[in-house]
């Protein structure tokens, strides 16, 4: 508990995560709290005059359909933190699974792995998940799924790194020597130590998550209108940039903010867990 | 004579984000021109915090709150060290005082050829010209007696052997005739024989320097301190609590710490053991073999990239045989390199041989698979050498020692609890420990814990790879003590590997001593120990620095293991026998033991030289 007290006053004296953190917990809040504070239906059209500027009624303005932008934000955080989360949880958990096998079982399999691992990285991500999109086709889950999938050799590569680093420590021989099986070696003793940076390298591949979806539905191949996702909603503000910025503006301040307070926070985040030097020590 | 340098009252402070902890309390003392005095105490006894305040090279955050450090120079001037500016101090490091390291690869910079690492301090100390400097930078060589100096000089740190590395970081500290140098801990991360080449290094040069150096020499190791030194001062939780002449604390120590750390020595125990109890030796002569290993090699292919075939193997292990009977306890020994170790392993599979049998309660298990092996792995268990690194630190202790008999099916969860808390207690661990994390426990605790696993099971058989050498020396005779008990209460047959040849004499009942992948004499410890026949045996022996006896010649043995990788043909022990014949020269000389005596084996290649 020290050791822990210790890791989050690290943590809330650092302005950069501190402000990243209270920026985080009020947009999760207005996401799970969307339909109170709103104060309009996000599909609702004719709310108010069209391309209304920002006013106390609409303090963000109105886009051409009427609708209230606030609104639409508030639940488009809905979209873009859950679609980046589970993209990064699908990227982490398969990277993981196959970091750590080819990294326990080692030499040919670890060799074909790796370069499987190489050849994928290669590709840029975006165009690896341009590519996914072109073949599975449109929709913001798929969208979800590309950009997960293009993040697993990145997170591949890291984890089979540190967990080759876990499976040379004599506590690892330890349990060969006592009978253990091999995936209870691998769930049990490889993965919990390699946790740390499993954590930190997810929370700083958030914000890449966030920004590569946005930047799909953008291009019209993720969510499609009328739904409020952020990256979408800069897409239908472009053609009215001129006269009514604030179709533009406030999404992509949004996004911005969003991914700057992942970022930050992911950054102190393995300054706090010192996660180079934890490694299968036990320091956290 | 006159004093050198004078410590009085040092006081040193750390500082952490758990606050602030007191390293040195009012620490004094005096070392005097010519004298080597040793510093022994065990691991955060602030020896090293001690010898880093007088060199000025204490870490940022501590600090020296109060005391003085005066050095008296070459022309009698009082220096205070602690009240110098940094510019001030350089010049006396190097100059008057200069440092030896315990580590010399990672002291040594990997980028330069070790005669341009002695030449820039001559230079920068001495301001003379490079050829004048050559010179004495080849007298220095050859003054620590490295062969070859001119050559030697040329090459980097990683072509020399680690017991060379030394010898250059020796060279280096004498650069400038320093009037004291401070080394710390210079052979503890070296083996016996070398070890004892670098201590008659050191007698030699203690006795020879005309400019009367002195040596602050930190150690652990009280041998060391009777073979070396004439004063010591001995340490415990940065305080002094003795000091005197070595004769003086060895023979009527006054602090109980210093009586205690002298009675928990191996050597120490086995007197107290002769004298009580000499019928120890009629237990029954149970016959019942347990282990039995026949002709066991194990090569290591060296990889020279994927698809290349490597050529050259390692070759580690090479035609072991020995018999391990029920209630033994086998001791493995050797230099490291020897393949100990590896043979540990190999025999609980932890490594597959490369050919030879390994029958386990008259069952070959050298061909089993993975599968196989794990029903097997129940009875046989390892103890291992690191008690930080073999541990999982994301378990508690409960959940450490649970597991293996839950994968086992030995017992149900409620069971297995309080079978555990006996265990537990078994290896002198509060039951309450259980909820805690390794690293809530200290080196010794953690070993205990370790052994714990390895009982868990209720093993048959157990091998303890180093399992005290990482350890403080009262902390080792306490685990050796555990050991014992726990080997008469739950009937364990063990081999017990070791570099600490006291350590096997104190434990084991019969050794088998290892050089270069090849067991070159077995036999019970009596005999091994009152009459080697193996040269190597006997300069291993006489290479350990001891408390009691005193030892009149030491058989010294040149030179460094050579390589695994290209052995001496013949007897692989020729290149550093003292007294090699021309037949242990000869290619078909193939290794083997012979008997002796009963149950005494030894290479043959020794045996004829008799």
């Amino acid at each position: 508990m020290e050791k822990f007290k210790i890791i989050l006053k690290r943590f809330l004296l650092n302005k950069g995560s501190a402000f990243g953190g209270v920026f985080l917990i009020l947009i999760v809040f207005g996401a799970i709290f969307a339909p109170i504070i709103a104060p309009y239906d996000w599909n609702a059209v004719d709310t108010g005059p069209r391309l209304s500027p920002p006013s106390w009624d609409f303090l963000f303005g109105t886009d051409i359909h009427g609708r209230d932008v606030f609104s639409r934000i508030i639940y488009g955080a809905r979209y873009s933190l859950s679609v980046g989360v589970i993209s990064v949880l699908f990227g982490i958990i398969s990277g993981s699974i196959f970091g750590v096998t080819i990294a326990y079982i080692g030499g040919r399999v670890d060799i074909i792995g790796s370069r499987i691992i190489d050849v994928m990285f290669g590709f840029p991500s975006f165009l690896l998940s341009l590519l996914v999109v072109a073949i599975i086709g449109v929709g913001l889950w798929n969208v979800v799924f590309a950009v997960g999938l293009a993040s697993i050799p990145h997170f591949a590569r890291i984890i089979r790194s540190a967990a080759l680093q876990v499976k040379e420590q004599p506590y690892i021989e330890a349990c060969v020597s006592l009978g253990y099986g091999n995936i209870r070696i691998m769930l049990n003793h490889i993965l919990p130590n390699i946790f740390p940076i499993i954590i930190v390298i997810a929370t700083l591949d958030l914000g890449g998550a966030i920004i590569s979806i946005a930047s799909l539905s953008f291009l019209g191949l993720g969510a499609q209108p009328p739904e409020p996702e952020w990256g979408a909603m800069l897409s239908s503000g472009r053609e009215y940039m001129r006269y009514a910025p604030w179709t533009m503006i406030y999404p992509g301040l949004f996004l911005f903010l969003t991914v700057m307070s992942v970022n930050l926070l992911g950054d102190r985040l393995s300054i706090a867990l010192d996660a180079r030097q934890s490694i299968g020590k036990g320091k956290v | 004579m006159d004093n050198l340098l004078e410590v009085s009252n040092l006081n040193t402070e750390f500082k952490s984000d758990y606050g602030s902890k007191q390293a040195l309390h009012n620490i004094s003392f005096k070392i005097k021109e010519g004298e080597v005095l040793a510093l022994v105490g065990e691991s955060g006894s602030g020896k090293t915090v001690t010898s880093l305040s007088i060199m000025g090279l204490l870490p940022n955050n501590a600090s020296i709150k109060e005391g003085e450090i005066k050095l008296f120079n070459t022309n009698k001037d009082e220096i205070d060290i602690l009240t110098l500016s940094d510019e001030k101090h350089n010049e006396i490091r190097g100059n008057d005082i200069s440092m030896v390291f315990q580590e010399p690869m990672t002291c040594l910079n990997p980028t330069m050829t070790v005669g341009e690492q002695i030449l820039e301090v001559i230079i920068r100390h001495k301001k003379i010209s490079k050829i004048n400097a050559k010179k004495e930078m080849i007298g220095l060589l050859e003054l620590v007696e490295i062969p070859d100096p001119i050559q030697r000089s040329n090459e980097y740190p990683h072509q020399l052997s680690g017991g060379m590395r030394q010898r250059i970081m020796i060279a280096i500290a004498l650069a400038c005739n320093p009037k004291l140098i401070i080394a710390d801990e210079p052979t503890s991360a070296l083996d016996v024989t070398i070890q004892a080449q670098l201590l008659e290094l050191l007698k030699k040069l203690k006795n020879s320097i005309v400019t009367k150096t002195s040596i602050l020499f930190i150690t652990h190791d009280l041998g060391i301190v009777k073979e070396l030194a004439d004063r010591v001062i001995v340490m415990y939780q940065g305080k002094i609590v003795e000091e005197g002449n070595v004769l003086d604390v060895f023979e009527r120590p006054k602090h109980s710490y210093t009586n205690n750390l002298i009675q928990s020595l191996p050597e120490f125990k086995i007197e107290k053991r002769n004298k009580e109890n000499i019928q120890n030796i009629t237990k029954s002569d149970n016959e019942k073999l347990i282990l039995s290993i026949k002709n066991i090699y194990k090569e290591f292919p060296v990889d020279k990239g994927i698809f290349k075939k490597s050529t050259e193997t390692v070759k580690a292990v090479q035609n072991v045989s020995f018999d391990v009977k029920e209630n033994k306890i086998l001791g493995l020994v050797g230099e490291s390199g020897s393949g100990k170790s590896t043979l540990g392993k190999t025999i609980i599979k932890l490594i597959e041989p490369t050919s030879g049998q390994i029958n386990f309660k008259n069952q070959d298990i050298s061909g089993f698979n993975k599968k196989k092996m794990q029903n097997i792995r129940q009875k046989m268990q390892m103890i291992f050498q690191d008690p930080f690194a073999s541990l999982n630190p994301r378990k508690n202790i409960l959940d450490t020692l649970m597991e293996p008999i839950l994968v086992h099916n030995l017992m149900k969860k409620n069971e297995a609890k309080e079978y555990i808390s006996q265990i537990i207690n078994d290896v002198g661990l509060p039951s309450e420990s259980l909820n805690r994390f390794p690293h809530e426990f200290s080196g010794g605790q953690r070993q205990r814990i370790g052994i714990a696993r390895a009982l868990v099971l209720k093993p048959e058989f157990i091998i303890a790879d180093e399992p005290v050498s990482a350890l403080d020396v009262s902390i080792q005779a306490q685990v050796l003590n555990l050991l014992e008990t726990l080997k008469e209460t739950y009937n364990l047959t063990m081999i017990f590997i070791s570099h600490d040849l006291s350590v096997i004499e104190y434990f084991c009942d019969e050794v088998a001593v290892m050089y270069l992948g090849h067991i070159v004499e077995m036999a019970p410890v009596n005999k091994l120990f009152t009459n080697p026949k193996h040269s190597y045996t006997k300069a291993l022996l006489s290479a350990v620095p001891k408390v009691k006896t005193k030892k009149t010649n030491k058989i010294l043995i040149k030179g460094d293991i050579p390589s695994p990788i290209n052995p001496p043909s013949g007897c692989v022990f020729r290149t550093r026998c003292p007294n090699p014949g021309i037949e242990c020269t000869g290619g078909d000389i193939k290794m083997g033991l012979v008997e002796v005596e009963p149950n005494h084996w030894v290479d043959k290649c020794c045996v004829k030289l008799d």
